[in-house]
């Protein structure tokens, strides 16, 4: 992420950083707030200083558009904003902390509740704007990077723990790794919630039901 | 949408402004994909589609034409109401042997995802901001949902989905997920897979598919 500000300073004042520090973190939520409502698109940096009740050079100073988007997602999921991999994010951390299958499902449960219903509707608008936008696409390629390496544990741990059934050959294993990715998804949440109206306990059943039966029979 | 009170109607003109029409529609499906619905004027439509700024009003406003656009690129027709009318997908749901079912819904999954799925996105995410293009997808939505019904029942019946199904609308709702447009994008784009393992996949997904 670009143009941090601060670093380059010989005498640091623990004041000052941390309401600079405030002051970022207040910029990316309201980042994350006006592109949830108006949109990547319909959303100026001029929009979120003013809403953020900052200068037009603050938001700038803390990054990009491009990079706004990726902050305001990744504060949106976690609660912070400077990690580069899933693991360093305490929720994260919480879900592998799982022993058993069952604790394991609940865990992965209560994760995929809390953090969509926060920042599933981002991830769309992040997903498609990179579609249009080269900058955006390059940070949503750094962020698949992440997610698939992120899903590659995830689908060790599970089948480790007996949630799923063990595949039978490296294709099978491919397949289930992006077959439980697809199910624990922003993309899935979003049209279980919103298109067929399933509230939080109907979609974290839905979850429990489709990891335990998950990538059964590609190759049989 | 014009012509309606028109005494006479000339073959010719009547196949000129279809022609017309379907080159705006196709302009409009090739620019919302690439520079999205906020990114594209009317204008940039007339432009590429070698029409007047006037034909593409006439044709519809510019939430018409996204909407228009997906079903166009979805099920190569554009107009429809319900997607259970089309000839295309009735000709998919007058099949009774599973397997053949299976062929026929693989190939349907991969031609009209491979063309309209980044426009349905644009779609959804444009209707979140949008309340022209709200209206529209939330008719959609209503119609997806009538039409997963369906189609659970229909794989009851012919046997696609084996094990017994209490809650139908459950296994709608897991067939919508498994069949979806999004899921297109994660399997082919996401995890990079290859289109016979999309089609594998999906398969074996659709046979264990459970509410």
């Amino acid at each position: 992420m670009s143009g941090s500000v601060g670093h380059k300073r010989a005498y640091r004042s623990p004041l000052r950083e941390e309401q600079a520090a405030r002051t970022r973190q207040r910029i990316v939520e309201t980042a994350a707030a006006l592109f949830d409502r108006q949109g990547f698109g319909g959303t100026t940096m001029t929009d979120i200083a003013r809403e953020a009740g900052v200068s037009v050079e603050s938001v700038h100073a803390t990054g990009s558009k491009a990079a706004l988007l990726l902050a305001a997602f990744r504060h949106a999921l976690s609660g912070q904003t400077q990690w580069s991999s899933m693991f360093e994010i305490d929720s994260v951390k919480q879900v592998f902390e799982g022993v058993d299958a069952d604790d394991a499902l609940d865990r992965v449960v209560g994760f995929l509740v809390e953090g969509h219903a926060r920042s599933a509707r981002l991830v769309l608008e992040f997903r498609n704007v990179a579609a249009t936008d080269p900058l955006v696409a390059a940070e949503w390629a750094d962020h698949m990077a992440f997610r698939c390496q992120g899903y590659r544990v995830v689908a060790d741990w599970l089948v480790g723990l007996g949630v799923v059934a063990a595949p039978a050959s490296d294709r099978e294993m491919a397949v289930l790794t992006a077959t439980l990715s697809t199910i624990m998804s922003a993309e899935t949440y979003v049209q279980l919630t919103s298109d067929w109206g399933h509230d939080a306990d109907r979609y974290g059943a839905w979850i429990r039901r489709q990891l335990r039966a998950a990538g059964t029979g590609i190759d049989a | 949408m014009t012509d309606t009170k028109r005494a006479y109607q000339s073959p010719v003109r009547t196949q000129q402004a279809a022609r017309t029409r379907a080159r705006i529609v196709e302009a409009a499906a090739v620019l919302f994909s690439a520079r999205g619905f906020g990114g594209t004027t009317m204008g940039d439509i007339a432009r590429a589609a070698e029409v007047s700024v006037e034909s593409v009003h006439a044709t519809g406003s510019k939430a018409f034409l996204l909407v228009e656009a997906f079903r166009t690129r979805y099920l190569g027709q554009g107009g429809w109401a319900s997607v259970l009318e089309q000839d295309s997908v009735q000709r998919i749901f007058a099949i009774d042997d599973a397997e053949t079912a299976l062929d026929a819904l693989e190939e349907f999954l991969v031609t009209a995802h491979g063309r309209s799925a980044d426009l349905l996105m644009q779609l959804r995410s444009t209707a979140a901001v949008e309340p022209l293009v709200a209206e529209s997808w939330a008719q959609l939505s209503r119609l997806k949902s009538e039409s997963f019904l369906e189609t659970a029942r229909w794989m009851i019946r012919i046997g696609i989905v084996r094990e017994p199904v209490e809650d139908v609308a459950g296994l709608a709702a897991t067939l919508n997920v498994v069949m979806s447009a999004e899921t297109y994008l994660q399997m082919t784009r996401d995890w990079a897979m290859d289109e016979a393992t999309y089609r594998a996949t999906m398969r074996a997904w659709m046979r264990s598919a459970r509410p």
